[in-house]
């Protein structure tokens, strides 16, 4: 696919949304004759000439792309309906489904029934990737491919580490989305991770009882279905603790009115 | 990045693809023109270009996020160091800066560097003395042209996240024209007048809800109407964190509700707030950064004790009984309510 008719439109859009003559647009980038050949389609965009526009008008050229691109993001939709699935906000998935339904190949097809269909879709997740081993998936992250599915299947493998008590995978999966979550605005990967290094920590407590507070406390935002009771109360009772006390103990500490500050 | 650069960038992926030259070539271009290419006496075309990328498994937006992921580090430096600022945490925002300036910069992010130092440096000496004060506030907005930005229609998400971080440190420091100016920035946003070209649609209708309702509230005078505007977006914005799962934008949602419910006696729903509020900062994992500038802020329409105790009462309720939270925004968190 070129997206050289994509982006000669939104260039052109641009210009004459802002009242640009054709000189004055493509002054010190390319010449009137050329650009026309461009917008015809006549004459293939050089990359120099594309990334001159992106830079004096300041466009992020990736973000653009998928901005104007005709087809949507399949995988990155893909990632949200597994996430929403988890999340059991089942609301918004059909709209993700109608969207994306028509662009689909057949792995993302074989991958959207087992999202929608299951409650893992590990199996189906190791299918798509062609692999399942965590180092490789490691390698398509940092090489950009499939980044939000690779996300989620790495959320949904640390669960059933953790309710099988494979501590050496989980430590795997846990130290990869810590790092991630630390480069992310989603602040999402922060409650599926802190449950995980919680546990990971388990043994020492000055570690884990943080993650464990950050943890519920974003339980009650991505929750919908365990009220914050019934989940402190099971926490409560796996680590043999209180948690509720240390809460308060944080909030007493920042907003006690000290003496000197009295005076 | 130039043309250059994103050829060698190919030329890596070949290599550690372990891609011959001549296979990988072959049917696209000659390897003598592909050669010209690398050394720039040759412009490459956008075609050429993408079949290459092709043969590499990449697509253009895949290739892009390969690029973006290896500059993400600095990148992520600058993302952690314009939040440390919202955030008020200037001594580790002071600390990323003296790493970065160890580093080698575009000219691009020494100018954001310097930004970033002027804003700490003005707000470590802000209350000494009013009319240096505002000395440095139009020193800020001469620097960096925000009002002019103000008029554009399409911005990228960079230039809305400057815009963004100027409005939340200055904005309660700036004359009732300007202020104005911001408020309806973010409403035609709002009303469909401005775009932001990239990132992601709803997300950037939460940053916007969010900025707005922050703008109108970080006055000194508010109208009834803008009071309840403001009430109805806060929701709008909380129920829209529901897909969009910013739940970082709910601390300052919830802190805006709680503290306008306290101010208008509504202790009932200011509780309520307050505990998500908090509830907000314990989700970020540093309430201990984050606490002091909520202790400061909340002084000004409640006491200590107050705080304490309202959030212990809400704690225990949320203790006893089955909470949603979904639900219990539905179910009151309107500030229509203190209109007038």
């Amino acid at each position: 696919m070129t997206y050289q008719h994509v982006l000669v439109n939104y260039l052109e859009t641009y210009r004459k949304k802002h009242h640009l003559t054709i000189d004055n647009f493509i002054e010190d980038i390319t010449s009137q004759r050329s650009y026309y050949r461009y917008i015809e389609l006549t004459q293939d965009l050089p990359m120099d000439v594309l990334l001159k526009f992106t830079t004096k008008y300041a466009f992020d050229l990736k973000e653009l792309l998928d901005f104007l691109s005709a087809s949507p993001d399949v995988n990155g939709y893909l990632a949200k309906i597994s996430r929403f699935k988890r999340l059991k906000r089942n609301d918004v998935i059909d709209a993700y489904v109608n969207i994306i339904k028509h662009y689909l190949n057949e792995k993302q097809q074989h991958l959207l029934e087992s999202l929608l269909h299951q409650d893992h879709a590990i199996e189906s997740f190791k299918t798509f990737f062609n692999t399942d081993v965590i180092e490789d998936l490691i390698m398509y992250y940092e090489s950009g491919k499939h980044q939000a599915l690779i996300l989620e299947y790495m959320i949904d493998l640390g669960e059933t580490y953790l309710a099988e008590h494979n501590m050496t995978a989980l430590k795997k999966v846990s130290d990869f989305l810590d790092n991630i979550r630390k480069q992310s605005s989603d602040r999402y990967l922060d409650y599926p991770t802190t449950l995980f290094l919680a546990h990971l920590n388990q043994e020492n407590q000055s570690s884990m009882i943080p993650y464990m507070l950050s943890h519920l406390s974003l339980h009650i935002f991505f929750n919908d279905h365990e009220s914050f009771k019934t989940y402190v109360s099971t926490m409560n009772q796996h680590f043999n603790l209180d948690f509720s006390q240390y809460f308060i103990d944080m909030v007493e500490k920042h907003f006690q009115s000290r003496i000197d500050e009295k005076q | 990045m130039n043309v250059q650069a994103w050829l060698n960038e190919v030329e890596t992926l070949r290599i550690s693809k372990k891609l011959n030259q001549t296979f990988f070539l072959k049917d696209i271009v000659s390897e003598r023109q592909y050669r010209r290419y690398l050394t720039g006496d040759s412009s490459l075309t956008l075609s050429i270009f993408l079949k290459l990328l092709e043969r590499l498994d990449y697509d253009l937006p895949t290739f892009l996020t390969y690029l973006d992921t290896k500059k993400n580090n600095i990148q992520h430096t600058f993302d952690q160091l314009r939040f440390a600022i919202i955030d008020f945490d200037y001594q580790h925002a002071n600390n990323m800066m003296n790493d970065l300036h160890k580093i080698d910069l575009s000219e691009d992010q020494k100018k954001t560097l310097k930004l970033y130092q002027s804003l700490i440096d003005f707000y470590e000496q802000l209350g000494q003395n009013e009319h240096h004060d505002r000395m440095r506030v139009q020193s800020i907005l001469d620097e960096t042209h925000v009002l002019s930005l103000l008029d554009q229609i399409y911005y990228t998400s960079s230039t809305f996240s400057l815009i963004n971080l100027l409005m939340n440190k200055i904005f309660n420091l700036l004359d009732q024209e300007k202020q104005q100016r911001f408020l309806t920035f973010y409403l035609d946003f709002i009303e469909d007048r401005k775009f932001v070209l990239d990132g992601d649609a709803l997300e950037n209708k939460q940053m916007v809800y969010s900025y707005y309702v922050s703008a109108i509230y970080g006055r000194s005078y508010i109208s009834e109407a803008e009071t309840k505007k403001g009430g109805q977006l806060i929701k709008d914005a909380i129920l829209l964190t529901k897909e969009t799962l910013m739940s970082y934008n709910l601390m300052a949602l919830n802190y805006l509700n709680s503290s306008m419910c306290y101010l208008h006696h509504l202790n009932e729903d200011a509780k309520k707030s307050l505990f998500y509020t908090f509830m907000s900062v314990f989700g970020t994992g540093n309430p201990d950064g984050i606490f002091p500038s909520f202790k400061l802020a909340l002084s000004q329409v409640t006491t200590s004790d107050v705080i304490i105790k309202d959030f212990k009462d809400e704690l225990k309720r949320h203790l006893q009984s089955d909470t949603y939270y979904h639900e219990e925004v539905r179910a009151y968190n309107d500030l229509s309510t203190c209109a007038g």
